[in-house]
């Protein structure tokens, strides 16, 4: 107890929060220090105490509950209650399988953006496919023979000409006498 | 600490190392060393024989299931045991649920108790101070040990000041300190 007297000033400025470093450290290691003696002579207090002694049928009681729980633990680490790593990893596990669904939903969500952009490409590209296709087939078909841009051609009195989905003209089979054969 | 509380050869330790092991015989070798002074606590707190009863099967079952919660570097078994006692039955007297852990008991106790006859001794030196003491100061001790009762309600029920019952149960405290030391 006398220890703690030089304390009392330290006592204030903890109080206050004023106190830090080694000052407060070794305020509180006194105290717990005080705190376990301080119980420690309580302790000496209580076995001091004097009565009756417990009746025979405590003793048969307390034997017959130990009986009924015989203890699995054996050896004997001092069990402490401390973190329990086996909850913690569950947890853990847990927090990372959430994550990872989150990641598959977001690049699930992404592929499925990009095979729609896909589609529509392809849709275009068909499209421009089949028109190329058919200017090919206009240009290679053996029926053909004199193909003009309908634009330029078909106000100057020549040949009437065909316009099919191409948007060209294609004009029609012509006597020996044309004018540029193909 | 006593040497003899760190010492693994000691009869306290043997019997809890047992007990760690699951050794019934051991916990009966135990409750025959403790429960006088686990019954005489609980009696004193509770002044029922009944309650106490209950309280110290209670005490030692909270050993047979976690003999770990005690170990040498946390005190005298004897001592610690009754103070676990005193804190059980105050919570019983209280209708409480139990207010601190069982391995939350830290106390630290200077005189050599490892022996039936210095717990004895000891014993009989607190008793005779506590005899010795000025009967106010010994109440005010004993109604805060052993009715669990706080200052305030100490000084509502003696009808003194509060900064009185404070002093006297440090002087009180003071007194025992040095009575153990000299």
């Amino acid at each position: 107890m006398s220890a703690h007297e030089q304390f009392a000033d330290d006592l204030a400025l903890h109080a206050l929060g004023a106190l830090e470093g080694e000052d407060r450290a070794a305020l509180e290691k006194h105290l717990a220090t005080c705190i376990e003696q301080l119980r420690g002579d309580m302790a000496l207090m209580a076995i001091s105490t004097t009565g009756p002694k417990p009746p025979q049928r405590s003793r048969q009681r307390l034997l017959d509950a130990i009986a009924k729980e015989p203890r699995a633990i054996s050896g004997g680490q001092p069990a402490r209650r401390g973190f329990n790593w086996w909850a913690a990893f569950g947890w853990a596990m847990t927090v990372a399988m959430f994550l990872v669904v989150v990641q598959l939903r977001r690049e699930n969500t992404f592929l499925k953006d990009s095979v729609n952009t896909l589609a529509q490409m392809m849709g275009q590209q068909t499209v421009e496919l089949a028109n190329a296709r058919r200017v090919v087939d206009s240009l290679t078909d053996c029926h053909s023979r004199r193909l003009e841009n309908a634009a330029t051609t078909a106000g100057q009195g020549l040949l009437p000409a065909q316009q099919d989905q191409s948007g060209l003209r294609r004009q029609q089979p012509r006597s020996p006498a044309t004018r540029q054969d193909l | 600490l006593s040497s003899a509380d760190l010492n693994p050869g000691s009869p306290d330790m043997a019997l809890v190392s047992a007990i760690r092991a699951g050794d019934q015989g051991a916990m009966a070798a135990l409750y025959d060393r403790y429960s006088p002074v686990v019954y005489s606590v609980a009696l004193r707190v509770l002044g029922d024989t009944g309650a106490a009863e209950d309280v110290q099967q209670d005490v030692f079952m909270q050993l047979w299931r976690n003999p770990g919660a005690f170990d040498s570097s946390r005190g005298n078994l004897g001592a610690w045991l009754a103070v676990i006692t005193r804190n059980r039955a105050i919570d019983t007297l209280r209708k409480r649920r139990p207010q601190d852990d069982i391995e939350d008991v830290v106390l630290s106790v200077v005189p050599d108790m490892a022996a039936d006859a210095d717990r004895s001794r000891i014993a009989a030196k607190v008793r005779d101070l506590l005899t010795a003491m000025p009967a106010i100061q010994r109440a005010a001790l004993e109604m805060a040990y052993y009715e669990g009762l706080t200052h305030t309600e100490i000084a509502s029920k003696t009808g003194e000041p509060l900064g009185t019952i404070k002093t006297r149960i440090r002087a009180g405290l003071i007194a025992l300190r040095k009575a153990l030391e000299g």
